[in-house]
């Protein structure tokens, strides 16, 4: 079990004049990891392995945890365009973007924007795009029509071992926790958690991407994740087993080593090469 | 005092089916059109023989219930105001913050105010947290959209010079021209139902009349504090007729058939808490310092709401929806009884709050027959109401707002 559930205050940084959370761990190449509502679980053994090859870039997204969300943020789009904005004013290159969830929502609506600063992406079992053409199928199922044992028996492979008593956190932790479904649900809920106009313009991801899947996930299909890489030129798709869909959480090494293993093949190494 | 007679209009043969949920999910094979066309009638052959007693007449808005099956109070609205020549006619309320087109409501307003002959008093409600769902409504920002809608609809009702443009944060309309215009000037009297303290302020500050439900003798505090701060906005010190104050009721010459009709009623209580969890509290439907006490208690529950709480006289908190009749009556809750006793216990609870101008009554609900709901209507219209009138003369609320 995580010993740091975001009990204590982050470093916060000012972007574009908005407060957000900001962790940042080890030294290298610099890897920004956007997450969803999990972000406030922090079994430290992704990041503290990410950062023993990456410089790591922790973000809490505006208007999760205790980042401000500003007031004319309208739609997805926004956060892409604040990330950006973000690696800008920190003069980010060759950056590995790694989202999860609705953090892989974030990452495929901002590379599909723009590769400049980017060297690769992996999305984790990303939220963002409708695969099917009936409107009485659901691809992503609705956690808002679920009770809480029911969303956490679809988000992950094994629920007892991931169930935990926050009932005991401090009132940081669950502020945070309000606050982060809060913008989801603001974000995600019409369109439910996809953009229809994000499947034409994944392609305009011209960076190496890595789509990987946590089979376990409930909420989404391997088809979904399969369908999704599909749409982005130069992708590829692994699955991670015994993983729902936060394969971060559940399953944290293999998790870390489909990234370093991507991250070190020549097409995802430095884009722009002297 | 006016007194209005409100139901919900509920279909409890549907309510041995599901015990989990009596909303959001409970399917409608369970309505038979049959019986629900019997609900309807019955419940507008009430309102009629209302009309003729002079007691108004209230409804409301729910979705996917099997506890309320008014899911469109436009539907009501428009019958009663073809129907009934005397009465005031009360949706309380419209749901707008989960209403896709709210100039088309201002239209439905004016159009039911002009057939009626300014006989339409207009609720604007928040709507509670299980109806966002049916509507697909956003929960985020909610209440943001709740109070620029009702700007909206009150700028439409009243504008009479042409279209005007309209770009909100959340609503936007760059040609808004109601027809035909309301027959109130400037527009139907707005009545607001709050809970809290902070809800009441805002009512306040806007200078909307005060709606507040199933508070017992907690609406002083909340009537105490709505009087404060509308004269710090600078509104004339309110009278009785700003307030109204939603509760039960049930009549009969004899006291204990009167405690039978009650319990029928509440069964309207015993009910409408049933709620699939998943539907209670959508995120951000609620402050995050709420939901951070929400977590903190760990309310994971299958079912919800089922704790309405009430004071009774003596200081005791009661569940509204597990208490006896006597301790309901107690908390002022339920008035029942004789005519002598009903108009004792509203006169004595009336005096205590400091004066409501409006009692919104149930007198219907639950299982309670259709011959129970009429006799107890009569009663109340012929052995109560004309002594209310007579002891509380100067509390109409028959007036355009604002």
């Amino acid at each position: 079990m995580p010993d740091n559930l975001y009990e204590t205050p982050d470093p916060q940084i000012d972007v574009d004049g908005v407060k957000i959370d900001l962790r940042v761990k080890g030294s290298g190449r610099p890897l920004l990891f956007l997450q969803g509502i999990e972000s406030w679980i922090r079994d430290e053994t992704f990041s503290d392995e990410l950062a023993k090859q990456f410089k790591v870039y922790l973000p809490q997204n505006p208007g999760f945890g205790h980042s401000e969300l500003p007031d004319d943020f309208y739609n997805i789009g926004d956060f892409a365009n604040f990330y950006l904005t973000m690696l800008d004013e920190l003069d980010l290159r060759d950056v590995v973007v790694v989202g999860t969830s609705f953090g892989g929502w974030i990452a495929a609506e901002l590379a599909s924007r723009s590769c400049e600063r980017l060297g690769a992406v992996v999305l984790a079992n990303p939220f963002g795009i409708r695969i099917s053409d009936d409107p009485l199928r659901r691809d992503i199922k609705d956690i808002y029509a679920m009770s809480q044992a029911e969303v956490a028996d679809h988000f992950y492979h094994d629920p007892e071992a991931n169930r935990r008593d926050v009932t005991q956190l401090p009132d940081h932790t669950l502020v945070a926790i309000a606050r982060s479904r809060e913008t989801m649900c603001l974000f995600g809920w019409e369109p439910y958690m996809h953009n229809p106009s994000l499947k034409r313009w994944l392609k305009r991801i011209n960076v190496p991407t890595l789509v990987l899947w946590g089979e376990g996930d409930k909420l989404m299909s391997t088809d979904y994740g399969r369908a999704y890489a599909g749409l982005i030129p130069n992708s590829t798709f692994r699955t991670i087993e015994e993983a729902g869909h936060y394969p971060h959480v559940e399953r944290p090494a293999d998790f870390v080593r489909h990234i370093i293993a991507f991250a070190d093949e020549p097409a995802a190494q430095m884009r722009i090469s002297a | 005092m006016e007194v209005f007679h409100f139901t919900e209009q509920a279909y409890p043969d549907a309510w041995k089916h599901d015990l989990d949920s009596l909303r959001n999910t409970i399917p409608s094979s369970y309505c038979e059109p049959e019986k629900a066309r019997e609900i309807y009638r019955n419940a507008q052959d009430g309102w009629l023989l209302c009309d003729e007693l002079g007691i108004n007449i209230a409804f409301n808005e729910h979705h996917s219930s099997a506890t309320c099956l008014s899911a469109s109070p436009e539907v009501t609205m428009s019958i009663m105001a073809r129907m009934t020549n005397n009465v005031q006619i009360l949706p309380i309320g419209f749901q707008i913050a989960n209403r896709p087109n709210l100039v088309l409501l201002a239209e439905q307003i004016a159009m039911a105010d002009v057939i009626s002959g300014g006989r339409i008093q207009t609720g604007f409600v928040k709507g509670a947290p299980y109806e966002l769902s049916p509507a697909n409504s956003n929960p985020g920002r909610y209440l943001e959209r709740f109070w620029e809608g009702v700007d909206l609809i009150t700028k439409a009702l009243s504008t009479h010079d042409g279209p005007f443009n309209y770009e909100g944060k959340h609503y936007h309309y760059r040609q808004v021209n109601v027809w035909p215009r309301a027959w109130q000037n400037p527009h139907p009297p707005v009545w607001i139902p709050a809970q809290s303290p902070g809800s009441t302020i805002e009512i306040a500050r806007k200078g909307y009349n005060l709606a507040v439900f199933l508070a017992g003798r907690n609406l002083k505090k909340l009537m105490d504090l709505y009087k404060q701060e509308t004269v710090a906005a600078g509104f004339p010190s309110p009278g009785p007729e700003k307030f109204g104050y939603l509760c039960l009721c049930a009549v009969a010459e004899d006291e204990a058939e009167a405690h039978r009709r009650a319990y029928d009623i509440h069964g309207y209580l015993r009910t409408t808490g049933i709620i699939a969890e998943a539907f209670v509290n959508p995120p951000g439907y609620q402050s995050p310092e709420n939901n951070a006490k929400w977590l903190r208690k760990g309310q994971l529950r299958g079912r919800a709401g089922t704790f309405f709480p009430a004071t009774k006289k003596d200081g005791t908190v009661i569940n509204q929806a597990q208490a006896s009749i006597e301790d309901l009556v107690d908390a002022n809750i339920f008035f029942v009884g004789t005519p002598d006793q009903v108009y004792d216990q509203i006169c004595e609870f009336n005096d205590h709050v400091g004066g409501v101008g409006n009692f919104v009554m149930m007198f219907d609900g639950g299982e309670l027959p259709h011959a129970d709901m009429i006799d107890s209507i009569r009663l109340f219209g012929d052995k109560v109401l004309p002594r209310l009138k007579d002891r509380y003369p100067n509390a109409s609320v028959v007036q355009a707002a604002e």
